[in-house]
């Protein structure tokens, strides 16, 4: 699934010097198309809707827990909460390393803590597309 | 009009007949005793009024009514005060006219009789001992009326007292309440005659329960000293009060005697709860702030870092420069607000209740600082620690502080850090011993306040770590302070109370 065609990731942050980091980040390790929302209400819209309405799923959905509106673990509720969208890999970014949303967070495929120093964001991509490999592989080797 | 001293002790003579008065006062008067002839009836009635030691009187002068006026005012004396009265009577045969007029003046009270023809001596004599009795009258006066102001002013104690005072018997009888009771309660001594009526109004549906504890123990009432109750004021509205008493010597009755005191903490409770949730706002305004300071000053990091990586080389020194104290202040922003957030965050919700083995925190502070311990060259040694009452996390950081700033401030040899703690009275006596630097005794106290350094940037750090410390210590009911000299190395010490605080 992975490798030949670029991964579609949905950046959910309303931090815009964030979202160009993140895509940054992951661009250094894979080809990536991005969707980015920057409110967390338009964010639980979008995700809200049926899968009928052929609205094409991300493989990828970093979001941040700080959002205006609904925040990011209410975000993530709805995620898990729905049949479609609960195979996704979430990887849930927060800018404090002891955020108080972090238990809610738990839910998410990955915890990532949006580091200071340069480098060490650069390799935010890579943790976030391992976990999203490991999820993809995963899935193949349990479908029959 | 109030008798003066001369007047107290003078003698008043009713003799209207004869010679006997100026006779009598020019014997008195030889003798230094002051004498007052009064030749009418109505000059004695008004003259005893003034004051006197003693009354002569010549009994020709006693008809009935004249006996009746002075056994009038006789009878009107205060209690403790009893006129002698001499009487001259006529001599000659006890016959019935002497009996009869014996009896005639009995009503008088007092009455010592001398017979004439009076011999001097025997007038002075009995005189003097009339005055003798009458001075003795006056010093019981005196007395009794010190003990009516020293009750008075004992009274008054009570009655002003500035807290809720209650006087009451064994058996429940209120004797006396302090204003102060009143004004707190609403309930006065007649609202309350006894303890039953104040406990079924004062305490509501614990009425039964609270009377029956006093009835067994009339000085408990069914609160522990110093334990705060709820009271309910006659107004409705509900006191907080906490209670001490007494039992004092019993009633002349036999009953037992109590005094309960509270002290009404409604006000003051108020204000600390008012005081607690400003702080509480303080604090949680402090966090939000640090904790939204963060991505703008992570952001002006990373971004001037993209920079120095795109441009970097390619710029002329100087701007290197700007480029690389941009980046290394936007990094001391970024620890000091993690450390203002870890010291908001220092005391959280944790649970008082919750103990914690000091051993296995040792564990991981020595796990956490392998590094720095190595870096320093450094041994960490802890003798057996006890199990405390403060929750791991917030143990953690305070061992963890303390360890970490011994290693950072070392002297010049090997940094050696030994923790041990001892059991005092009624807490845990922890202490962090190293063999670095020292902190110069002027500067032992402002180590502990919030982004206080005593060293430059040689030696990095935030000033944040011993005021968390000494805010955990604080919050668990412990105190904190270091004993050092200048290069002799210190001893931090803090002490964890058995028990948490009330």
């Amino acid at each position: 699934m992975a490798g030949d065609r670029s991964i579609h990731v949905l950046i959910v942050d309303d931090n815009f010097a964030d979202v160009l980091l993140l895509k940054n980040a992951l661009e250094e390790e894979a080809a990536c198309e991005f969707q980015v929302i920057q409110h967390g209400d338009r964010a639980y819209e979008y995700l809200g809707q049926s899968p009928s309405d052929g609205v094409p799923w991300p493989d990828v959905i970093v979001l941040d827990l700080n959002l205006p509106g609904r925040d990011g673990a209410e975000v993530l509720d709805l995620i898990r909460s729905s049949p479609t969208l609960a195979p996704l890999t979430v990887a849930v970014v927060s800018s404090s390393p002891k955020d108080v949303l972090k238990q809610r967070a738990a839910h998410a495929d990955c915890y990532v803590t949006k580091p200071v120093d340069l480098d060490e964001f650069l390799k935010i991509g890579k943790e976030i597309l391992d976990c999203y490999r490991a999820n993809a592989k995963r899935a193949a080797t349990d479908s029959p | 009009m109030t008798p003066d001293g001369n007047s107290d002790l003078r003698v008043l003579v009713h003799a209207p007949v004869g010679r006997d008065a100026p006779m009598i006062a020019e014997v008195l008067r030889r003798e230094q005793i002051a004498a007052e002839p009064c030749p009418t009836l109505e000059g004695v009635a008004s003259e005893l009024g003034n004051g006197a030691g003693a009354l002569v009187i010549a009994d020709d002068a006693l008809n009935r009514s004249a006996v009746e006026r002075i056994a009038a005012w006789a009878g009107q004396q205060e209690p403790w005060s009893d006129l002698p009265i001499l009487v001259l009577t006529t001599g000659g045969n006890p016959d019935q006219t002497s009996l009869y007029r014996l009896r005639l003046i009995e009503p008088l009270g007092n009455v010592t009789l001398i017979e004439r023809p009076v011999r001097k001596v025997t007038l002075i004599s009995s005189v003097r001992t009339a005055l003798r009795a009458r001075q003795r009258q006056y010093e019981i006066r005196n007395h009794l009326q010190e003990l009516a102001r020293s009750e008075s002013r004992l009274r008054a104690a009570i009655q002003e007292a500035p807290i809720p005072i209650m006087i009451h018997a064994g058996d429940g009888e209120v004797l006396s309440l302090s204003r102060a009771w009143t004004e707190c309660s609403g309930y006065t001594i007649e609202d309350i005659p006894t303890t039953h009526v104040w406990a079924e109004l004062a305490y509501g549906s614990r009425a039964a329960e609270v009377d029956e504890q006093m009835a067994a123990n009339p000085a408990s009432g069914a609160v522990k000293p110093g334990r705060e109750v709820e009271i309910l004021a006659k107004s409705g509205k509900t006191r907080v009060w906490t209670f001490s008493w007494s039992e004092l010597p019993p009633l002349a009755d036999g009953r037992k005697l109590f005094v309960r005191a509270a002290v009404d903490m409604t006000e003051h409770n108020a204000v600390t709860d008012a005081l607690r949730r400003a702080n509480l706002d303080l604090e949680q305004f402090a966090y939000a702030a640090a904790h939204d300071l963060q991505e703008p000053i992570r952001n002006v990091s990373l971004y001037t870092q993209l920079l120095a990586k795109h441009v970097g080389g390619k710029l002329d020194p100087l701007a290197d420069g700007y480029v690389t104290a941009t980046i290394e202040n936007a990094r001391r922003m970024q620890n000091l607000i993690q450390d203002l957030l870890a010291y908001t965050r220092a005391v959280g919700d944790a649970d008082h209740d919750e103990e914690t083995d000091a051993n296995l925190v040792m564990e991981d502070v020595l796990q956490n600082l392998r590094t720095a311990i190595e870096m320093a060259q450094g041994q960490v040694t802890y003798d057996h620690l006890p199990t405390v009452r403060v929750p791991a996390p917030q143990l953690m950081q305070l061992l963890q502080n303390l360890v970490s700033n011994a290693l950072k401030y070392r002297g010049d040899q090997p940094a050696r850090v030994h923790v041990h703690a001892d059991r005092k009275d009624k807490e845990w006596l922890f202490t962090v011993e190293d063999n670095g630097v020292g902190v110069p005794q002027q500067h032992q106290d402002r180590i502990f306040k919030v982004f206080k350094r005593l060293h430059g940037r040689e030696i990095p750090g935030t000033g944040i770590g011993l005021a968390i410390c000494q805010r955990v210590v604080n919050h668990y009911g412990g105190r904190i302070w270091v004993e050092s000299e200048s290069g002799k190395g210190s001893s931090f010490r803090f002490t964890i109370p058995f028990r948490k605080a009330a």
